[in-house]
Formats: structure tokens, sequence, C-alpha cells
């Protein structure tokens, strides 16, 4: 019989346990709180602090607008559930996106990055004008309020890899639209809705 | 099934016992309620201490964890079995009628059936017809089948640890459970951990502690700056039935002739107040990260648009 030799516990590491991918059978959404009364608030935290996951760098030597489908398309290849990001649907829209991920078995998720995935080189004429409108009489140009939605928004937050959350950013830096917009409009050509 | 409603439900939650787990979760569950918040408690443990922190149990209240066995096992509609614990907070009981639930849920599982919506279903009911701003669910420290049902149901996991290794193993394998759980539930999030149970002048332990943690988390999920510390209010609250913050304001809003007046030795706040300080801060630390997350893409949205 041996006796064991006294040894402190070994730090765990939690850090790549909580990094393990995640097999997404369910899409991610959250709301905004309900309607009436809602409750208190805290200020907002500047963004870099809100997010809830540092997911692994990507390459940076690989532009981001040359990432294949593949990687778009949750389809392709390895992946981890690590960035959570929000995504703002009309709720029409919304509806018809978890009505159609239900019909194909998949999920929301999946459908919207094969959206973006089948519709990314095309989507300049389905997107709203970016530009501001303003006003130039007088002393200078005053921006004007953009026109409110004529549908609520639902708020869905799905989980992306880096590569798909590097992909979406840059479809939004090039067509100077929210990552909302281009979802949106890339889900309408998808699914053929229109309006909205 | 549809999270739309369970996008602000909280479970505290720890592999290990003792370790504030549902101090935490009746505090922050009074706090939010003290401050306008809507709440709903769910205790989930078999020891349903939830019941002796908010004075329930010594009123005679609750039912031992019937109604959510009910829920979960028979498929009732889950609803709060105590209404107006405190002014805009309603519990669903645990107790003991949960311990066989486990074990009947392990069944199901090894016959196939998916428990990771056994909680989520009926409390996404739940949400659709009563109006809660926060739910938090207390978990038991032991049972995994409970504890999945929980996470199956959370948006957010907090755990609270002490420092020393065994509540660190504890974490370890609640961690391990979270991953567990993403795979039916993929928006489940660690908010965050909270250190527990350190005294307030050991500096140095408290740093290295904290310091131990980072490095275990490794940057993926944060440690609450706030630490909650050893205090005996927190047994005297207890006993009680009162939470921290009413225990302090009890003992603190006496004046001495008060006491002396009946008869009473004056009775002295102690540590109550700074305890119920520390709740407080980690309460809006708590609460103040979900809004960041809420809040995070709308200043996206205003950022691009």
């Amino acid at each position: 019989m041996t006796t064991p030799t006294p040894q402190p516990m070994p730090t765990p590491d939690l850090g790549s346990l909580l990094r393990t991918p995640g097999r997404a059978h369910v899409a991610p959404k959250t709301t905004a709180p309900r309607g009436s009364a809602a409750p208190p608030r805290a200020p907002m935290l500047p963004r870099k602090t809100t997010m809830p996951m540092v997911a692994s760098a990507p390459d940076p030597s690989r532009p981001a607008a040359a990432l294949s489908d593949s990687e778009l398309t949750p389809a392709g290849g390895k992946r981890t559930y690590l960035r959570s990001i929000s995504v703002y649907l009309p709720r029409t829209l919304h509806r018809t996106l978890h009505e159609e991920a239900a019909r194909r078995s998949t999920t929301a998720t999946a459908t919207m990055l094969t959206a973006v995935s089948a519709t990314h080189a095309t989507l300049e004429g389905a997107l709203p004008d970016s530009r501001e409108e303003s006003v130039a009489e007088g002393l200078f140009d005053i921006p004007q309020a953009r026109q409110k939605s004529a549908e609520p928004r639902v708020a869905t937050t799905i989980r992306v890899t880096d590569a798909q959350h590097q992909a979406l950013t840059a479809l939004t830096a090039r067509y100077g639209v929210s990552r909302s917009e281009v979802i949106s409009a890339a889900l309408r050509i998808h699914l053929g809705v229109t309006g909205g | 099934m549809n999270r739309d409603g369970l996008t602000r439900v909280v479970a505290i939650a720890n592999g290990k016992g003792g370790v504030g787990k549902t101090t935490l979760a009746a505090t922050l569950a009074g706090m939010a309620a003290e401050a306008g918040y809507r709440v709903l408690l769910i205790d989930l443990d078999p020891q349903g201490n939830v019941g002796e922190d908010l004075g329930y149990t010594g009123a005679g209240r609750g039912d031992d964890g019937a109604a959510l066995v009910a829920a979960l096992a028979a498929g009732a509609p889950l609803a709060p079995v105590l209404t107006g614990v405190r002014e805009r907070l309603d519990v669903v009981c645990g107790g003991e009628r949960l311990e066989d639930l486990g074990g009947l849920l392990l069944a199901r599982q090894k016959r196939g059936v998916q428990l990771g919506d056994t909680l989520a279903e009926p409390l996404s009911q739940l949400l659709a017809a009563a109006e809660y701003d926060l739910v938090v669910i207390d978990c038991p420290p032991g049972d995994a089948t409970l504890q999945l049902l929980a996470l199956g149901a959370a948006r957010w996991l907090v755990i609270p640890t002490r420092g020393d290794a065994a509540s660190l193993k504890g974490m370890t394998r609640i961690v391990q459970r979270l991953v567990v759980a993403r795979e039916h539930n993929p928006s489940l999030e660690l908010l965050g951990v909270v250190l527990f149970g350190i005294s307030s002048s050991a500096t140095r332990l408290r740093r290295e502690i904290q310091s131990q943690i980072r490095t275990s988390l490794g940057g993926a999920a944060p440690l609450f700056e706030t630490t909650v510390r050893h205090s005996i209010a927190a047994t005297d609250a207890r006993a009680q039935g009162l939470l921290i913050q009413e225990h302090a304001a009890a003992v603190g809003g006496e004046p001495f002739w008060q006491a002396l007046r009946a008869g009473r030795s004056p009775s002295s706040p102690g540590s109550a107040p700074a305890l119920a300080e520390d709740y407080a801060t980690l309460a809006h630390d708590i609460l103040l990260r979900i809004a960041s997350y809420e809040n995070a893409p709308i200043e996206d949205e205003a950022s691009t648009a």
C-alpha cells in the first residue's frame, strides 16, 4: 500500500470547458422586456464590456469578405458557438423564419446564415438606402430623424463563430447598414417574403 | 420550443452545497422585487431552504415542492405556489417532494425521453400568461437531473463559490453541466462567478482566490468584482425568516432608547448593514450585466443605422 503525497488541487481549466463547441438544436432568442411597465434598467455599458464571451481570434491575414460560403453556412466544417449577437427582425419576418425553420427541421440560426450565404452577393438592391437624410438649409446640415419601421421588430439572439461574425460585419461595412438589415434583406430574398 | 419568454431566467448553481446559492437566489429575488421588478423565484432544491430565507416555512406555508413535481412529472401547469411573499415577489416552492423527481426523470431519460425542456416548457407557458421581469432559479447542489432542468430553462447562469478547493471542484462540475445543457439550450450563458464567504479583512487571500478563479475562467466568463463577506448576520437573518436587507433595517432601525424603554438591551446592527450592502452591490452588478447584454445590440443598431 502506498501513501499518496498530499498535493494542492490544480486550478481547473473552466475557460476551455466554456469554449466547448455545442450543437445548436434550438435557435436562441432574446426579446426586449415586455411592453407594459418595463422594469428599471441599468445604464448601458460600453460594448466592449458587454460581450459575454471572447471567441478565439480569427486569422487576421484573411479578409473577411473572402470567407467562403461554408464558413457562412452552419452546415460547413467545424463550428464553435461562442459569440452571441442579436438580430432585430420585423415581426412577420421573424414568424416566417421560425415557420420555415420548423418546416425544414432546422434552426432559425441555420436558416438566417443560409439566407445570408445564398444572397450576400445580391443584397444591394434589397437593402434600404443607408444615406442619412439631412436638411442643408441655413447654417449647417441638420440630420433628420430616420423613418421608423412600420412594423415592430423582434429581437433574436444567435450564436455564431468568429468567421461568421466577421463575415456579417464585413457585409454591414460593405453595404453601410446594420446587421439586422442585412439579415432581414437576405431572409426576405431567401424566403420569398415581400414587404416588412 | 419558443424561448422568447425565457430571456430573463437566471439560474443560481454550483455543484457543491453551502456556497451561498440559496441566500443569493432569495436575496437577489427580494432586492429586485424591492427595486420594482416583478420577480418569480423557483426553488428547485429538495432542501427547500428558500422557505427559511423568506420566512414562509416558519409561517407554515409552502407545499414542499408538490406543485413543482406535478408540473415537471405530470405535466400540470406551472404556477406560483405563494404569491406576494414580498411585494412583487412570487415563489414556486421547493422541498422534499422533489427528492424522488430526479430518479423519475432519469428513468424517463433512459427510455429516450428528452428532458431538456421539462422545466422550460411549463415555465415558458407561465411567463406567457403572467408577466415577470425576472425569474430566479435556486438549483440543488447534487442532483444533476434537476440542475439540467434549470439550465435547460435559463438564459443566464450565476455561480456562487467559496475559495476552497471543494467549491472550485463544484464550479467545474456545474460548468460541465452548462456545456451539456447548451446542446439543448444554446442561449445559455455564464453571467459570472461570485466569490462568497471571504472575510472582509482578508485582502490578500481574496486577491489570490480571485486571481485563481480568473485564471480558471480563462477570460471565457467574468468574475463579479463584488464579493460577499463572511458574516454571522446571514445566520441571524435566516433564523428570523428575513432577507439580509430586511434584517439590517430591523436591527439598525431601532433607536437605543426604544429598546431601553421596552426593557431590552439595545441591538447592535453588527455586520448586517455591510453584508446587505455586499448583496445590494452584487444584485446591482447582476442586473446591470443582464441589462448591458440586452442593450448591447441596441447600441450596435444605433451605430450602424
